[in-house]
């Protein structure tokens, strides 16, 4: 670790709980941030810095990941929500990935609209339907073009933004298509050499056959949705095709909505042992006023099942950057990558929970997001007194 | 031997059907082949000096469509697509399903000089919208029955289906399945076109099987043959393996160099050259069966083996080896008589590449059932 070297740092925060699984840190130390990267985590008592936040009581994590979220705002489609205000650095996400919410159709307005006006970084799953926001969806073959898709795709994961093709698998979506959309969306992402994302959602098409076609590395999102015909069959049991996909390295996100996280699909998943690579929100303007209403809450659900504080914090950073394959520069606060850190207080109460199936359940602890810092900057905090000890502002 | 009506002297004869391939001389007598030697010279006798051209098999093109007057791209079978280019046989891939089948015959087949066979569309009104993207299109019973009576006064050589979004519309891999079961039902022949999906690639060759026929098997859009490591898909080996066969369909978004050169270096057979000759495709970039034939001499295809397969191998895919694409003694004479030309000349695929070929094929004669039906402008 880094340590009592006395320099000028641009920022430094004091004695919180850092909590980075993709190093196996839990501890309480300081953090140093010098050119909007991560300089050091260990003991910074005797450096100064330009900001220093007091974060004692605090936990430090990697800046929050939110896997599935619609960030395209107004701009193209009604029913987004704002990437900074509303999903990302204003409630403690430096990253989202906007799923689906873009097809190749509108593709550059997303960019043009969002990902290049956005404080919080926005990378994105192309929709393979052209255009996707409003009906006709996916449901009807002219909303495809396999080679403008396949080709904008590779040239926009070329530049970073795009992670990959979301395909909504579900019968308002598909429409008289069925599996058609899937076997498009699947082409696309292995001709494109992307990632594949898969809304799960009411049949058609039936969960068997969207399973069958997965494969490694691709995410079966809403995971736990709770109405029938998900991962578990009538005996609340993984049907085999669950078991057949995790056996080939399918990933499950959890991509709460408003219709789609069940916190008893949650446990006869869990209690039967099935994975979860990812916690994220599907925030969209359905679901902001509730049951989601943001990344804190839903990861606020996971404690409350059952998770620990450490494993919340890496299937909202380290991991869901691996599905992403962005480890190497996401999801940590290893020294020279870009710092994103997310501060925040665990605090202990009675927290009523409702889930997509309108369960409403107790929890005893919820997060309750302090300081976002996006590179190196202090772009969100909670309390403005807060941010006023910070030393040094001139 | 009877007394010839007709010798063509001096070509270089190259009939991969009987294993020929030198300098001499062609008789034919009442309307057949009659000799392939040395045919002494006289007088009274018909001949073409062929010195310096090629004689083979009338060309086949086994995708073309020549529906003229009943779709804005249906081509005239004869001046456009058939005899005024060399092609003694032209295949006609589905441009009528059961709907029109018999106005096709009696306005196109039975008035063409040339011979034109036809596939049947599975669907039964395929020129124009709603193509087979509608269950109301298709009527199995009378595909099936249409299908198997043509079939057996040698007119019908199977069942068209196109298998790629814009004809399947929300059907997906449906319209294929019924062609197959069609093909099946009524002992016919299967073609495919194969294009954007849906349906996928794999979906469809998986419900191929012996002898039936890809065609755009080279085409240049995603979602092809080839998969993103411009490698054959495992589904496309299979299908090898079952026997499926491929032919060219150039069309004007159906054949690439590029997926030409992947699928030659991977080994991939190929079963027929041929056009897809349309409208929308005659004056660019296809033009006719001879520029086709010099995109595979650019390829790299030997003379004999690209008229192999634009005469031989065309004809095994229709299960007429035993009559079309020979010039073995007894057969009725369709011969083509061109020439080799060296040059340089541009030559474009559907991807709009364009690239220098250094020979060109040029066509002087055709004779379609001994008759001299096309010569050479200064000659007729």
């Amino acid at each position: 670790m880094e340590g009592a070297i006395v320099e000028d740092y641009s920022l430094i925060i004091r004695g919180a709980r850092v909590i980075d699984p993709a190093q196996a840190i839990d501890g309480t130390l300081d953090i140093a941030v010098a050119d909007g990267k991560i300089a050091g985590v260990g003991d910074f008592a005797d450096a100064t810095a330009n900001q220093v936040i007091e974060a004692e009581g605090m936990v430090a994590s990697p800046g929050w990941i939110d896997l599935h979220v619609h960030a395209y705002d107004g701009a193209v489609m009604s029913g987004g929500v704002h990437a900074d205000r509303e999903a990302g650095i204003a409630t403690g996400v430096t990253t989202v990935v906007d799923a689906g919410s873009s097809g190749a159709g509108t593709w550059t307005a997303f960019r043009e609209y969002v990902v290049e006006t956005s404080i919080t970084r926005v990378l994105a799953y192309m929709n393979v339907s052209l255009m996707p926001a409003r009906g006709p969806r996916h449901g009807d073959w002219r909303n495809f073009s396999q080679g403008k898709t396949i080709a904008l795709a590779e040239q926009e994961a070329a530049t970073g933004l795009c992670l990959g093709i979301k395909v909504l698998a579900s019968q308002n979506h598909c429409g008289n298509l069925g599996i058609s959309p899937m076997k498009l969306a699947r082409q696309a992402a292995r001709l494109s050499g992307t990632g594949l994302m898969v809304h799960l959602g009411e049949a058609p098409p039936i969960i068997e056959d969207v399973l069958n076609l997965m494969d490694e590395g691709d995410i079966l999102t809403h995971c736990f949705k709770g109405t029938a015909g998900g991962i578990l069959g009538r005996d609340k049991k993984p049907i085999p095709e669950t078991w057949a996909a995790i056996e080939r390295g399918v990933k499950f996100d959890i991509g709460h909505g408003s219709s789609s996280f069940s916190f008893e699909t949650a446990r006869y998943a869990l209690d039967a042992g099935v994975p979860l690579h990812a916690i994220s929100t599907d925030l969209h303007g359905g679901n902001l006023h509730g049951p989601v209403y943001d990344m804190a809450t839903t990861m606020a659900k996971f404690l409350h099942l059952g998770f620990s504080l450490p494993e919340v914090i890496r299937l909202s950073t380290l991991s869901p950057a691996e599905l992403m394959h962005r480890e190497h520069e996401l999801g940590s606060l290893a020294v020279g990558r870009e710092a994103d850190i997310t501060l925040f207080r665990v605090v202990d109460g009675e927290f009523e929970v409702t889930d997509a199936e309108r369960q409403r359940e107790i929890a005893r602890q919820m997060l309750q997001v302090e300081y976002t810092v996006r590179a190196g900057s202090i772009v969100h905090a909670a309390n403005t007194e807060l941010e006023a000890v910070a030393d040094g502002i001139s | 031997m009877v007394s010839p009506d007709l010798v063509i002297r001096n070509a270089r004869v190259i009939d991969p059907a009987s294993d020929v391939d030198r300098i001499t001389d062609i008789a034919v007598a009442d309307g057949r082949i009659a000799a392939i030697g040395e045919y002494p010279s006289s007088d009274t006798l018909a001949s073409i000096d062929a010195n310096g051209m090629i004689a083979s098999p009338g060309w086949i093109d086994l995708h073309a469509h020549v529906f003229k007057g009943a779709n804005v791209a249906g081509l005239d079978p004869d001046t456009q697509a058939g005899i005024g280019t060399g092609v003694t046989t032209v295949v006609d891939a589905g441009s009528c399903g059961s709907y029109t089948w018999d106005t096709f015959q009696e306005r196109v087949v039975d008035t063409a000089t040339t011979r034109v066979l036809a596939y049947l569309n599975i669907s039964m009104v395929p020129t124009v919208a709603p193509k087979h993207g509608q269950w109301d299109n298709f009527s199995q019973g009378k595909v099936i029955a249409l299908a198997e009576r043509e079939a057996e006064r040698g007119r019908c050589v199977g069942i068209k289906v196109l298998a790629s979004q814009t004809h399947c519309g929300n059907l997906g891999i449906i319209p294929v399945e019924l062609a197959r079961q069609a093909a099946r039902l009524s002992g016919t022949g299967l073609m495919v076109h194969i294009g954007n999906a849906p349906p996928v690639i794999e979906d469809v060759l998986n419900l191929l099987g012996e002898g039936d026929v890809v065609t755009h098997c080279w085409h240049g859009k995603y979602g092809g043959i080839l998969g993103r490591d411009k490698k054959p898909i495992p589904e496309l080996w299979a299908a090898i393996e079952r026997g499926v066969k491929f032919d060219i369909g150039h069309g004007s978004a159906s054949f690439s160099f590029e997926t030409a050169r992947h699928a030659l270096d991977a080994g991939l057979p190929l079963h027929a050259i041929s056009t897809d000759l349309h409208g929308g495709n005659l004056h660019s970039p296809v033009h006719d069966m001879a520029t086709t034939m010099a995109k595979f001499l650019h390829l790299g295809f030997s003379l004999p083996e690209v008229i192999r397969l634009s005469t031989q191998s065309p004809a095994e895919l229709l299960h007429r080896e035993h009559e079309l694409g020979s010039l073995a003694v007894g057969r009725e004479a369709d011969i083509t008589l061109f020439r080799v030309i060296d040059g340089e000349f541009e030559v474009t695929d559907s991807e709009r590449q364009q690239e220098i070929a250094r020979q060109m094929l040029q066509v002087e004669y055709t004779i379609r059932a001994g008759q001299v039906v096309k010569a050479p402008d200064h000659v007729s």
